[in-house]
Parts: structure tokens; C-alpha cells; sequence
């Protein structure tokens, strides 16, 4: 399976900047939901054009953390964060950033996939059109087919464009999200458990389409499968409730490799050979 | 040591003593009480058939009699324009018109504020402000429609005759009756409507907000349009909620079958007309008698279609959610 | 708003900033409307209150035809029941005196009733002109001086058309003299024997429905479906019915003369009764079933698996359980039908009777009928009286719907 990338797309790749080679990172991250305490303490640089992932044991706070990113924690009511999330050195959290637009950069792939029940085509033009793309037919259809090139999946449907989003299979359906999320350009993109809903089929084909768009876009991705991770990242985190604690932190992060054969940390050397978790 | 082997001894005694429960014997008895009670059941659950039977029944009969008077041809109710009865004149539209006009009134006031209400309290109220808005708007769904039509007579129509003058706006009028119409029908629109935007699942709303999209942008072109079916189905019964209305009309939009496309002026509705017939002094052997029945059968027809496609369109366009 | 540099490309930095300030600014307006859309809701049930309110109290300016003084030389509150006995003997008519007192002893009758009587067949008492409460509290040079050029003989005094006397005296065909007794007489009457009849055939129905009915069977589908069906169909259309089968067809039965009465047609309560039973069934039904369905399986499960037959369950479980949720459907649906009005004008409820309801096949009226009887006069007074008998109306909802809501806490803390 051969992935075309178009022009526009890598060009846009090379402009990006790369500010101290950090596409996004935390300081000091602490979550709250009310009194609450779901993240601790959490300090992560990752690098752009990477595939990041976190790993840990289920309720350890990786979706929370990664909903931290692009901010989806807001409609969590009673969520708050203190602390610092930067990217291109400006604090996500600040009182003068518009959430809406942290989301415009940073994109988001969902565990299950929730395409529109719209059809395909409206499902990826919808948002580049709410953010403001303007253009001729032509020019939609051209937007269409690069994000549906990009994601792999334009063979399988570019000839049934009109057809609901849901006619897909699952499989099909999360690389349309990832079309969609494609579709407006974002730099990063997040993945919550993309592949937990998929058969082995369809979960190697997005494996496959996540080294591919890892060229463009920096992925952070959580996984609860520790194979994945292995497969898939070039950096890995580790995530633990902290001691005593119903707060997850972060005990280790490092090159992937290094994590699976020759971890630092006890906790981390216990969970990824299996003894628990 | 005696081994419990013994056990079984101990209790064919103490069943002797009992003297009724046999275990051994699980035939399956005859329970007169339990028929009786599921055939009691079961009348009670076809009673409903029975009242839509004589329903039928008593429209279909009466209205057979009607339309083979003599007096009155089937085409002439369905093609002509003046109802009027103590001159042999049986053509519908006066009626059919009014209630169509108070009916639209009526859903241009509750469609747009019922739908907007509803996305209000689904996509932007907190649970303490929802907490308040809904109970008050369930109390405008309570109120007896008498009091409506008191409302509208007493304060609407003055109300319209200040705006829009009196000449223009008579005492009886079709406006005011359809505006209180529409404020009666509101909270229903928004309650099914609201039912409708809640049950769009969590999950395509994030995936709206995670393309960078407002809370209206997700609301009125990712939710709405998921709930349509639902929204839909609230409309129609709104509408034949309209249609079957009575009390609003017979006291605030006149006493009198009138042809008018003028909503400031009055005119009876099929409903009003039926209240007014049978609330004065009629024989039963009278044409006017047999003419409620056929006015029964039209809105008995149209407000079960209408019912029957409010329920379809929830089938069919029932968005399926992976 | 324009949003792009170029056509075909998504805006970045600046323009995309102006573009998304521009989709706050939509956002809120619309926000806003929004919630201006609820709240018109919620302003016109103000106005509504308000509404009825401004009609039951205010000012009437009233005149009487025999002046008070050639009657009586004091005043006729300070006069004790005797005394306006012998006036009522002296200025009228023999066989008016007479019929009166048939109608209801003079002995038995209030000091208020005799007062009442004098005012109205003696003085002739009627109102010319009535204000609203608002009229009334700002206005009330105004009112002088209108009163001074209209009616220059009237008198105006301050009058709460609602008040204890409004509820205990019958019909009267002078607004200044009606009450609403019997009206709510009626009322209750017609909901006692409406609920005693729709509330066990609509329990059985959902119990019937829940328990019994194998869904797949196409019979029981039906049900259903006639159900839903039956919930929708306007009340005017159940009023024909009732007046076709019950008031005309069944009259024997429905008058009474199968069991003996002689001197009453098919308008009766029993009637209406029926008539409104069906009405309100299939919305007990559905509260029912959902009460039922509500009920955990885990109860049935374990009387079955103690050997309990499937009706023994139900009545000693199931129904036990469901009760709260019942309970509050069936207030909800009283609620319904004590407002009805247009299904009762097709059957025939009476729209001036002074006796109050004495048996199932005595004539009625009820408030909602009064309340249209009234609001459709145009003479002075009668919206007023209306409005006194609409907050009645409402009063009797507000006790009704706060006794399901304490009556459902109340069983709910109960089971547990």
C-alpha cells in the first residue's frame, strides 16, 4: 500500500517550524476535575514529525492527558489545569488562547470512530469549510482527495464519495476521521486508543498509515497495547498512579527501545514485561 | 456412628405431619384464578381497540347518514365555500381554512421558539439553569386550554388591537387565537425536540469540537441535523396538536364560518364549530347533528395520518449510530 | 467576514484570527437568541398569571335600582337575617317569596345568602362598569372622573371577585352574585368516577401490556400501536364519541332509567365519566408501563424462583413497586382531565345548573365549563368572574401536582 503525498502538503511539512525542535510540551502539569487530582506533576518535550506514545495501566490518566493537549478537558465541567502546556513556546492555557483555535492546530482521532452522518465528501470538506476554506468546486474536491490520499483510504472510495459515512467499515471509518482531521492542517495530531475498536486487519493498515503521516504531522498516540507502542513509536511514556495516590504522573519517558529492553525504572521494567497491568 | 444415610426417612415424616406438600408431584395444576386474572387482563388492554373501533363506528355511520341526506353531496363538501347549514350550504373550506390559518399561526410561533428553546437547554443551559427552565416550561404544557382561550381573548387580541390598531384587528381574530396557540404547543415542541438533540451521542459533538468548530457551528450543523428525524416528528405532532385544538379557538377566534385569508379578522375553525353546534340546542334527527359527525371524521383522519407519519419519519430517517 | 487570502487554501495566522473572531461574534448572537426563545416561554406564563390576576380583583361601580335607603332606614350589613327576611317578604312578589323559600328554606340559608338575595331582588343591584387590578391600583382618578361623566349614579367600591363567598355559592345568572360551588362539586364528583374507572382498566392494560403479551404476536402489537395512536387524537373527537354511544345510543343506562331514575337524560355525569375515562386512559396506560417496566427483574425473578405464580408475583411485588410511578401518572392524567372542556361541551354538560351533584346520573357542570360560559359574555362582569374562577382552577392543579410530587417522594423513601 503506497502513500501519495501531494505538494501543497509537503511543502507545508518543510515550513513548519520546529522551535527548539519541540512541536509541544508540559511543564509541570497538574489536572484537576474539582478537588479531584487526576494528573501529577507531568513535564513532557515532544519532538516533532514523531510518533509519541503513552502507555500505562487502565485509569492512569493517559486520555486525560492527552485530551490536556488540544484543550478537551474544557467541557469537562469542574476540569482545570495548572501548570503550562507550550506550543511554539506560547501557553495553551493562557486566559488570552482561544480554545477553538488550539483545536483548529491540533487534531484528534477518537477510540471509536465517529464520523458525521453526513457522506463522505461533506464529512472532510465540513471542516475545512467551518475553518474558513473558500473555494470552487474544484478546489473542494481537490482538498477531499489529498486528505482522503493521505489517510490511505481514497482508492477504496472515490467512487462512492455521496455515500453516508456510516456505509463504511469500522476500519474504513477511522481512517476517514483521520482524513478529516487531516483536512484542516493541523501540526499535531492525537490518538486516543485508534485502534481498540478494529480488527487486526484494519489496525495494521492505520500502523501503517501512522509512519506515513508521521512524516507531516507530529502523533501523539495512547495505547493500552503495549505491542503497539513497541511497534509503532519512536518515543515512549510510561504512566503510573503516583505513590499513594489516585494522581497519574509520568515515572519514565525515553526512546521506545530503550524502554521495552532496558528501562530505568522499576515500575516501568514490571509493566512492560507483563508482571502486572 | 450412624451414617446419613438416614436422611431421607426424616422428611416423608415431617411431610405426614404437614400432610399437604408433596414434593414428588410437579404436574401443572389448573389455575382458575390466574386464567381469570390474564383474561381479565387482556380486556382490559383490548379496550383500547374497542374505543378506536367505536370511534370509527360512530364517525363512519353517522357521517354515512350525512352525506346520503338528501341536503348535502359528497362533492359539494369537499369543492365549495360557504358552510352554512340553515340554508342547505355544507361546503367545508370555511372551516378547513380557519383551522389551517390558526394551525400555521400557531406553528410559526412554536416551531422556531420550541426548537430554539430546545437547543438551548440541550447544547448551551448548565444543569441549574435547566433545572430552572425546564419545570416552567412543563407548567405552560399544564395549564387547561379554557385558560388559554381566556388569555387570548382578554389580553392577545387587546394586545394586537394596541400594535396594530383597531381597525385592522377585530375583536374576535384568527391571529391571536393561532399566537396562544402557539405559546400552548411550545413547550411540547421543545420537550420531543430536546429528547431528540440529548439522544445525539457525546461522541460526534467531540469530534466536532476537535476540528476546531464553536459550540453553534456543532450545534446547528453537526447536532441538529443528526436529531432531524426526531425534530421532524415533533413538528408534526405539533401540528395535529394545533389542528385538534378547541377551547383557544372557540373563544378567541370567532363564532361563524368565514372564508378570509385575513388572520386579524374571525372565522370558525372545524373544532369551534363542533363546540358551538353541540353546545346549543340541537335535535338529535337534525342535519347539524349528523354534521358534527362528519367534521369528527375529517379531523379524526387527518390528526391519525398526521400522528401515523410523525411516527414513520422517526423509523425511516432514524439515523443509525455506530 | 471574508475568511481566505486565496481561494481553495485555509486561512492562517491573521486572517484565520479575523475569521474566527468573526464565528465568536455569530456564536454569541445567536446564543442569545437562543435563550430569548426560552425565556418567551417563560414571560408569556408571567403575562398569563398576571393576566388573571388583573381580572379578579379590582374596582366595579354598580347601581342599584331601589335605592337602599327607601328599603331599609339602616344600613342593610347592620341588619340581622330576620330583618332582611321581612324585606325580602315585604317588597316582593308572593309567589317569588314562595318559590324562593322552596328552593331552600329561609331558616337554613346564610345571613350572607339573604343579603345576597336582598341585593339582588330587591335593589337590583347590577355592575355597569369593572376595572382591572392595575387599572384600579394606578388609575383610580381616572376612574372617578370616567364614573362622575358615565354613570354618575353608581357607587365604586374595591371588590375581590375571588373570595370565600365565590366558592360557596352555586351558579347565578348575575356575575355579582355567581359562584363556583357548583362547578367544583362537579369537578370532583367527575374526577372521582372517572379516575375509580380508568385507573384499574388502565393499570390492567399496562399490566396486561408488560407482563403477559408476547410482543411478537401481531394482536399485541396492535395494542400498542392503537395506544399510541389513541393518545393523539383530539379530545373533541372522545367527546363525539361519548355523545353518540353513551349520551344517545346507552341513554337507558346512562340516565339512570335501568335503574330506576325517571327524570334525567343522557347528560350525566355517568356519562362523562366514561367519556373522559377513555380519554385518559392511554395516558395511564403509558405511565403505568413505564412504572412496571421500571420495576427490576430481580423481584420477579426471585417469587417466581420461591414457586410463586405469575399473577401472585405481580400483585405482590410488582404492583407494590410500580405504585409510586402509578400513583404520579394517575395524578398527572387527573390533572388532564380536570382541565378538559371540549369533549364535556359535546356531551352536554350543563351550562347553568344551581343544584349540586347529587348521584352518578344527576346533571353537572364544571369549572373549565364555567370558565368558557363566562369568558364568552361580553357583559360587564362576567370576564371577572371568569378570571376568579380560572385561579380556582388553577389552585385545584397546583394542590393536585404537589401532591403527586409529595406522594411520590413519600412512597419512594418508603421501599427503601
Amino acid at each position: 500500500m503506497s502513500i501519495n503525498l501531494s505538494s501543497v502538503a509537503v511543502e507545508k511539512a518543510l515550513s513548519a517550524p520546529a522551535s527548539d525542535g519541540i512541536a509541544i510540551e508540559t511543564r509541570s502539569l497538574n489536572i484537576y476535575y474539582g478537588n479531584f487530582k487526576a494528573i501529577h506533576d507531568v513535564s513532557l518535550q515532544i519532538k516533532p514529525r514523531e510518533i509519541t506514545a503513552i502507555i500505562g495501566p487502565s485509569g492512569c490518566g493517559k486520555s486525560t492527558i492527552l485530551r490536556a493537549f488540544n484543550r478537551m478537558n474544557d467541557f469537562v465541567p469542574g476540569a482545570r489545569a495548572e501548570g503550562e502546556v507550550l506550543m511554539h513556546g506560547r501557553n495553551l492555557y493562557a486566559p488570552d488562547v482561544d480554545p477553538v483555535e488550539v483545536r483548529r492546530r491540533i487534531g484528534m482521532v477518537f477510540q471509536k470512530p465517529n464520523p458525521f452522518p453526513k457522506s463522505i465528501y461533506e464529512n472532510i470538506a465540513w471542516g475545512a469549510r467551518i475553518n474558513g476554506f473558500r473555494g470552487a468546486k474544484r478546489d473542494t474536491d481537490e482538498l477531499v482527495e489529498r486528505s482522503l490520499r493521505d489517510a490511505a483510504l481514497w482508492e477504496e472510495v472515490k467512487d462512492k464519495l455521496k455515500e453516508s459515512g456510516y456505509s463504511l467499515s469500522g476500519g474504513q471509518q477511522q481512517r476517514l476521521c483521520i482524513a478529516r482531521a487531516i483536512a484542516i492542517q493541523p501540526e499535531i495530531i492525537l490518538m486516543d486508543e485508534p485502534c481498540s475498536a478494529l480488527d487486526p486487519i484494519a489496525t495494521l493498515k492505520i500502523e501503517e498509515l501512522m509512519q506515513e503521516l508521521k512524516k507531516q504531522y507530529t502523533i501523539i498516540i495512547v495505547t493500552h497495547n503495549m505491542q503497539q507502542a513497541a511497534r509503532v513509536s519512536d518515543k515512549t511514556a510510561m504512566m503510573m498512579l503516583s505513590e499513594g495516590t489516585r494522581a497519574g504522573t509520568v515515572t519514565e519517558f525515553d526512546e521506545t527501545e530503550t524502554i521495552f529492553t532496558r528501562p530505568k525504572d522499576k515500575r516501568t521494567e514490571d509493566y512492560v514485561t507483563g508482571r502486572f497491568g | 456412628m450412624e451414617t446419613s444415610t438416614n436422611l431421607q426417612p426424616a422428611l416423608p415424616r415431617a411431610a405426614a405431619a404437614a400432610g399437604a406438600f408433596r414434593p414428588t408431584d410437579l404436574k401443572r395444576r389448573a389455575r382458575p384464578l390466574e386464567f381469570l386474572v390474564q383474561a381479565g387482563l387482556f380486556f382490559c388492554g383490548v379496550l383500547s381497540i374497542f374505543t378506536t373501533l367505536g370511534i370509527v363506528y360512530v364517525l363512519g355511520q353517522e357521517s354515512a347518514l350525512f352525506f346520503t341526506n338528501p341536503e348535502v353531496n359528497v362533492v359539494e363538501f369537499f369543492t365549495t365555500f360557504k358552510w352554512q347549514p340553515e340554508i342547505g350550504h355544507f361546503g367545508v373550506w370555511p372551516l378547513v381554512n380557519a383551522t389551517l390559518m390558526t394551525s400555521f399561526i400557531a406553528m410559526l410561533v412554536s416551531g422556531p421558539l420550541g426548537l430554539s428553546a430546545a437547543i438551548y437547554l440541550s447544547e448551551y443551559a448548565n444543569p441549574r439553569l435547566r433545572s430552572l427552565l425546564k419545570p416552567t416550561l412543563e407548567v405552560l404544557a399544564g395549564i387547561p386550554t379554557v385558560v388559554y382561550g381566556y388569555f387570548a381573548l382578554t389580553f392577545m387580541t387587546p394586545l394586537l388591537r394596541a400594535v396594530l390598531g383597531v381597525d385592522t384587528v377585530q375583536v374576535y381574530n384568527m391571529a391571536a387565537a393561532g399566537i396562544v396557540m402557539g405559546i400552548m404547543i411550545m413547550p411540547l415542541v421543545t420537550s420531543m425536540s430536546e429528547d431528540a438533540l440529548s439522544a445525539v451521542p457525546r461522541s460526534l459533538r467531540e469530534a466536532s469540537y476537535a476540528l476546531g468548530a464553536t459550540r453553534l457551528e456543532t450545534a446547528v450543523q453537526v447536532v441538529v441535523p443528526a436529531a432531524l428525524s426526531g425534530i421532524m416528528a415533533a413538528f408534526i405532532i405539533g401540528i395535529s396538536r394545533a389542528i385538534g385544538e378547541t377551547m383557544i379557538v372557540a373563544i378567541a377566534a370567532g363564532a361563524g364560518p368565514n372564508l378570509t385569508f385575513d388572520p386579524f379578522k374571525a372565522a370558525e375553525t372545524i373544532t369551534g364549530h363542533i363546540a358551538r353546534i353541540s353546545g346549543g340546542d340541537i335535535s338529535y334527527a337534525s342535519i347539524q347533528y349528523e354534521s358534527i359527525f362528519a367534521l369528527g371524521l375529517v379531523l379524526f383522519a387527518v390528526t391519525l395520518v398526521l400522528n401515523l407519519i410523525s411516527k414513520a419519519v422517526v423509523n425511516r430517517f432514524r439515523q443509525a449510530y455506530q | 467576514m471574508s475568511a481566505t487570502t486565496t481561494s481553495g487554501q485555509l486561512p492562517e495566522d491573521q486572517a484565520f484570527r479575523q475569521y474566527l473572531q468573526g464565528r465568536h461574534r455569530v456564536g454569541r448572537a445567536w446564543q442569545l437568541f437562543f435563550l430569548l426563545a426560552t425565556c418567551v416561554g417563560i414571560l408569556a406564563l408571567a403575562a398569563l398569571l398576571y393576566n388573571i390576576v388583573d381580572g379578579a380583583f379590582g374596582y366595579v361601580a354598580y347601581e342599584d335600582k331601589v335605592d337602599a335607603a327607601t328599603v331599609s332606614a339602616r344600613p342593610l350589613e347592620a341588619l340581622s337575617k330576620d330583618e332582611l327576611v321581612a324585606i325580602l317578604q315585604e317588597n316582593l312578589s308572593r309567589g317569588a317569596f314562595n318559590t324562593l323559600n322552596k328552593e331552600q328554606p329561609f331558616e337554613q340559608r346564610s345571613q350572607g345568602d339573604v343579603y345576597n338575595l336582598v341585593l339582588e331582588r330587591v335593589l337590583q343591584r347590577k355592575p355597569v362598569a369593572a376595572w382591572s387590578l392595575t387599572d384600579s391600583l394606578t388609575r383610580r382618578a381616572a376612574i372617578d372622573a370616567e364614573l362622575a361623566e358615565e354613570h354618575p349614579n353608581a357607587t365604586l367600591a374595591f371588590r375581590s371577585w375571588l373570595s370565600p363567598k365565590f366558592l360557596q355559592e352555586p351558579m347565578a345568572s348575575q356575575p355579582l352574585y355567581a359562584g363556583v360551588r357548583t362547578a367544583i362539586l362537579g369537578s370532583l364528583w367527575l374526577i372521582m368516577i372517572t379516575i375509580a374507572i380508568a385507573l384499574p382498566i388502565g393499570v390492567g392494560a399496562a399490566v396486561y401490556l408488560q407482563e403477559y403479551a408476547d410482543t411478537a404476536k401481531w394482536y399485541n402489537r396492535l395494542i400498542e400501536t392503537n395506544i399510541y395512536n389513541l393518545a393523539g387524537v383530539p379530545s373533541i373527537v372522545y367527546g363525539i364519541l361519548g355523545l353518540a354511544i353513551l349520551v344517545r345510543a346507552l341513554e337507558l343506562f346512562s340516565s339512570g332509567a335501568l335503574f330506576g331514575v325517571t327524570d334525567s337524560n343522557g347528560r350525566t355525569i355517568l356519562s362523562a365519566a366514561l367519556t373522559m375515562a377513555l380519554l385518559i386512559l392511554p395516558l395511564i396506560i403509558v405511565n403505568a408501563q413505564e412504572a412496571i417496566k421500571a420495576v427490576p427483574d430481580s423481584f420477579r425473578q426471585a417469587a417466581y424462583g420461591l414457586g410463586a405464580t405469575k399473577w401472585q408475583t405481580i400483585w405482590a411485588h410488582v404492583l407494590p413497586n410500580a405504585l409510586p410511578g402509578i400513583l404520579t401518572g394517575s395524578i398527572l392524567a387527573v390533572s388532564r382531565a380536570i382541565g378538559e372542556t371540549a369533549p364535556l361541551i359535546v356531551i352536554g354538560a350543563s351550562t347553568f345548573i344551581t343544584v349540586d351533584p347529587s348521584s352518578l346520573f344527576s346533571k353537572f357542570t364544571v369549572l373549565p365549563i364555567q370558565i368558557y360560559i363566562w369568558t364568552s359574555r361580553p357583559q360587564v362582569g362576567f370576564h371577572n368572574v371568569a378570571a376568579a374562577s380560572i385561579l380556582v382552577l388553577l389552585a385545584l392543579l397546583l394542590t393536585l401536582n404537589a401532591a403527586a410530587i409529595l406522594l411520590r417522594n413519600r412512597f419512594s423513601r418508603r421501599l427503601y
